[in-house]
């Protein structure tokens, strides 16, 4: 008896070693000892990717991956014009566009990436049948024909209808070109097995699903893009990326040096306040808008009603319950940074509580928020108690990311307002106005608010046929001094997207957009 | 002093509950008791998995939201989400969904997850071993240290002594069970990792990140145990075969080793199973906290996405594993103490 209590006390003690021995590690600690080598860079996930296909990427942990697995045909600077990734050189018009590919790029197996295999990509990435979700973004409305000319080292694209911001598009991660080995195997490429289809700057060495995932850095890599200023540092040679790491851990991490870049909560940068070990960058990550539901049966079919609640609404209020204060302020639907911006606050429905009060009295609404804006959804709180102080009931439902976008995108009787977070990778003016105008979701199109907004739709029309900016932004501030006077909206702030570099660490977010691709080492 | 004769000590021992040798029951029928104990919890365990398996299934379409939308992401239009819900099977009917589910699961098919291009069989794989390996560490951690406290204050108070050192014990575990392992996990991370930096903050990259997470682990149930423990001893060294043993002046050692040890282990180890069955499946703030990488976070966010089969998959391999650990646990106590092989314990 003896004996077996002690084979089984054994037993536990051995298997937990065991584990031990398969999962962590025996490096040193990195807590108050040696952190890795410099060659390095440890940075968080939200979440694991939902993919390694660059085509079908569709959350923010995707992008990130992307970007250091696939090159883009274009790059923004830090200025946020283009300069030039696998092209060297481009021109385009509303309908047309040609690229001429730098000859020296090559996959991560060695195969040349000619102007037929960006082609190919780009292609399989237009196809309806890959299923993005950025091909309309990129390339607008209608099937693009893409064909390459390899004699002349070209890639041409013509539209089918005109879009003007065709070349900003393709700076998308989700436009990074797949070798020919990923698109011969789908799967392999979705999960990020097949090397060779790389052709960005590094190749995924370790996968391994909620634990941590490796990038090395590929010695044969030449198509680094040719920024004004050349970037300070080196890249790392090893990027290992952690994910679903909560915020608040990451600021621990950052602060023990376990960590060397990576998002933090908006509450938790005090902590790094005044610490010049630490750079802190804040770049908005998403519009954050009431928006209202105008489908017919809603109350905010009437105008009177979305300027009344646009009236209760205190930007300064909002950003502190939702983003301690750090949110971005917002004059549109789109962050100052993009451009063709309203440059002002001059166009947004001054607050007036006691004409709000006048028309809201008595008035009962249907709210769904999502928990992801402020902390347990502080944000779309903040929205009921306004609401409430202006005498109006609001019947608040506070769920989950997932179940938000069920009943915002499919069941349109639910709700009759929202929080809007729009996150605008795109970086354009119509990215982000076509939440409001158009097809509505239920038809098939990216329309919550499901009121057509004719006129929006004409001035996104006008801008994308125009072949100068400064057509282009006339016609884009129309549109949203349209929409900020009937209401359909109501800007709040932007998501600040915190991004903290440890000394001795750097990344840009040319435009706005943290670009990953930029990581340095500068130690 | 010598022990007593072998006769005399033969016939006092025979007061001590685990002298006593199994209660046959259902002798008539002829079979051992450990047969008939098998055939019994054998038939509880497949019953408990059909349930299970039931269970799981039915209640996790439950969780409001629609997983096709989830997995679509923001941009989705609605003919790509109906594209989405068409291929993850969202269209069947449930009575087809539920039998293909099951002929899976008898092929040791756990599906594939709606948000990862992965198995869910590979997201367990990778991930329960970190679980694993927190619950099994904590545990040893728990036992090690409880059973020793617990018998260590039980000893030196038996029979009212040391009164400031029951109440001292008593107040210090009580305390500390008290204290929610949110705020206790917190507190370890400020003041080894942040203040003193000597241990790290998070992750599962070395062998001293075990550290703070098996702590914030163990702490309560350390103090839980620890007070059972206490409290049985005191009982068990109150028994009249105690009371001679001790009469006979035997040493210390044995005393308390062979005679009053497996009569509180009963207890200790149908409560260590427990907990080590709530380590296993309920780990997730000790593992939000220290970004440990188990199999806590990762049901939260399959239940954020909607990730209908990785829910299920983890729910089923965790129930699993709970119902084999309390298998386990009875089998080691019936090891220990036969008559519980007939559902009953020792020391009544």
């Amino acid at each position: 008896m003896n004996t077996a209590r002690s084979v089984l006390s054994a037993s536990a003690v051995a298997a937990a070693l065991l584990l031990t021995s398969c999962t962590t590690g025996t490096t040193p600690s990195a807590g108050g000892s040696t952190g890795p080598s410099t060659d390095t860079v440890r940075t968080a996930l939200n979440s694991d990717p939902t993919t390694f296909n660059a085509a079908k990427a569709n959350a923010k942990d995707d992008y990130e991956v992307a970007r250091f697995l696939y090159d883009t045909v274009v790059r923004r600077d830090a200025d946020g014009k283009f300069v030039g990734g696998l092209a060297t050189d481009w021109s385009a018009t509303p309908t047309e566009a040609s690229l001429t590919i730098r000859s020296d790029a090559t996959c991560a197996d060695g195969t040349a990436i000619t102007p037929s295999i960006v082609a190919q990509s780009l292609n399989y990435f237009a196809d309806p049948a890959t299923k993005n979700n950025f091909g309309k973004l990129v390339f607008g409305p209608g099937q693009p024909t893409i064909t390459a000319d390899d004699a002349a080292g070209k890639v041409n694209i013509k539209l089918a209808q005109p879009w003007s911001e065709l070349v900003g598009g393709l700076t998308l991660a989700q436009t990074g070109i797949i070798c020919p080995a990923g698109l011969a195997d789908l799967d392999g490429l979705a999960k990020g097995s097949v090397p060779a289809a790389f052709s960005g700057p590094y190749t995924l060495t370790k996968a391994s699903h909620g634990v941590t995932y490796e990038m090395t850095l590929r010695s044969d890599y030449k198509a680094w893009p040719k920024y004004a200023k050349a970037l300070d540092g080196v890249p790392a040679k090893t990027v290992k990326l952690f994910p679903g790491v909560n915020k608040t851990t990451v600021a621990n991490q950052l602060l023990t040096s376990e960590m060397d870049v990576s998002d933090i909560a908006p509450a938790d940068t005090q902590r790094f306040d005044g610490n010049k070990d630490y750079t802190v960058s804040t770049v908005p990550f998403a519009g954050i808008f009431v928006l209202f539901n105008q489908r017919p049966g809603s109350p905010f079919t009437d105008p009177a009603l979305r300027k009344a609640v646009a009236q209760v609404v205190n930007q300064q209020a909002f950003n502190a319950a939702a983003y301690a204060g750090k949110g971005i302020a917002y004059n549109s639907i789109v962050a100052p940074t993009v451009a063709c911006a309203l440059p002002d606050n001059s166009k947004l429905t001054k607050e007036d509580t006691a004409a709000a009060k006048a028309v809201l009295e008595g008035k009962s609404f249907k709210m769904v928020g999502t928990t992801s804006i402020g902390p347990n959804g502080a944000g779309s709180t903040y929205l009921q108690e306004a609401l409430r102080a202006a005498g109006a009931t609001l019947d608040l439902k506070l769920v989950d990311n997932g179940t938000w976008a069920t009943m915002t995108q499919t069941k349109p009787e639910t709700w009759d307002l929202t929080i809007q977070g729009d996150a605008n990778f795109v970086g354009t003016v119509a990215a982000s106005l076509t939440r409001i105008a158009g097809v509505p979701t239920e038809k098939g199109g990216r329309n919550i608010g499901g009121a057509e907004n004719a006129e929006v739709l004409a001035d996104i029309s006008t801008a994308q046929n125009a072949s100068d900016n400064a057509a282009r932004c006339a016609a884009y501030t129309d549109a949203q001094t349209s929409i900020l006077a009937d209401n359909d909206i109501v800007p709040l702030v932007g998501e600040p997207q915190i991004v903290v570099q440890r000394a001795g660490f750097s990344i840009q977010a040319p435009s706005g957009i943290v670009d990953y691709g930029t990581l340095r080492i500068t130690k | 002093m010598s022990e007593p004769v072998a006769l005399s000590r033969a016939t006092a021992l025979d007061n001590n509950p685990r002298s006593r040798g199994p209660r046959l029951r259902g002798g008539a029928r002829n079979l051992s008791p450990w047969t008939e104990y098998a055939i019994r919890r054998g038939g509880g365990v497949l019953l408990s998995l059909a349930i299970l398996v039931v269970v799981t299934f039915f209640m996790v379409p439950l969780i409001p939201g629609d997983p096709a939308v989830a997995v679509a992401g923001a941009d989705a239009t609605s003919e790509q989400i109906d594209a989405i819900r068409h291929s993850l099977g969202l269209n069947d009917p449930l009575w087809l969904r539920f039998l293909n589910y099951v002929g899976d699961l008898a092929t040791g098919n756990l599906g594939n997850s709606f948000a990862y291009s992965t198995s869910v069989t590979t997201i367990i794989a990778t991930k329960l071993p970190y679980t694993a390996e927190l619950a099994l560490l904590g545990i040893t951690a728990v036992l090690l240290i409880s059973i020793p406290a617990g018998m260590s204050v039980g000893i030196l108070t038996r029979g009212n002594r040391r009164k400031w050192l029951d109440v001292a014990f008593g107040m210090v575990t009580g305390f500390f069970q008290a204290v929610p392992q949110y705020v206790l996990a917190t507190i370890l991370v400020v003041l080894f990792a942040i203040t003193w930096r000597i241990l790290p903050a998070a992750g599962a990259a070395t062998l001293t990140a075990l550290i703070l997470p098996v702590v914030g682990l163990s702490v309560g149930p350390i103090c839980s145990i620890s007070r059972v423990v206490r409290r049985e001893t005191s009982t068990v060294l109150e028994q009249d075969y105690l009371r001679t043993a001790r009469g006979w002046r035997l040493p210390a050692l044995r005393l308390y080793a062979r005679h009053t040890l497996p009569n509180l282990l009963t207890t200790a180890l149908t409560l260590a199973g427990l907990i080590l069955s709530g380590m296993l499946g309920g780990a997730i703030i000790i593992e939000n906290v220290f970004n440990w990488p188990g199999v806590g976070k990762e049901i939260v966010t399959a239940i954020v996405n909607k990730d209908y089969p990785v829910i299920q998959g983890i729910i089923l391999v965790l129930g699993f594993l709970a119902i084999v650990l309390n298998l386990l646990v009875d089998v080691i106590l019936g090891l220990i103490d036969p008559r519980t092989l007939g559902g009953k314990r020792s020391n009544g």
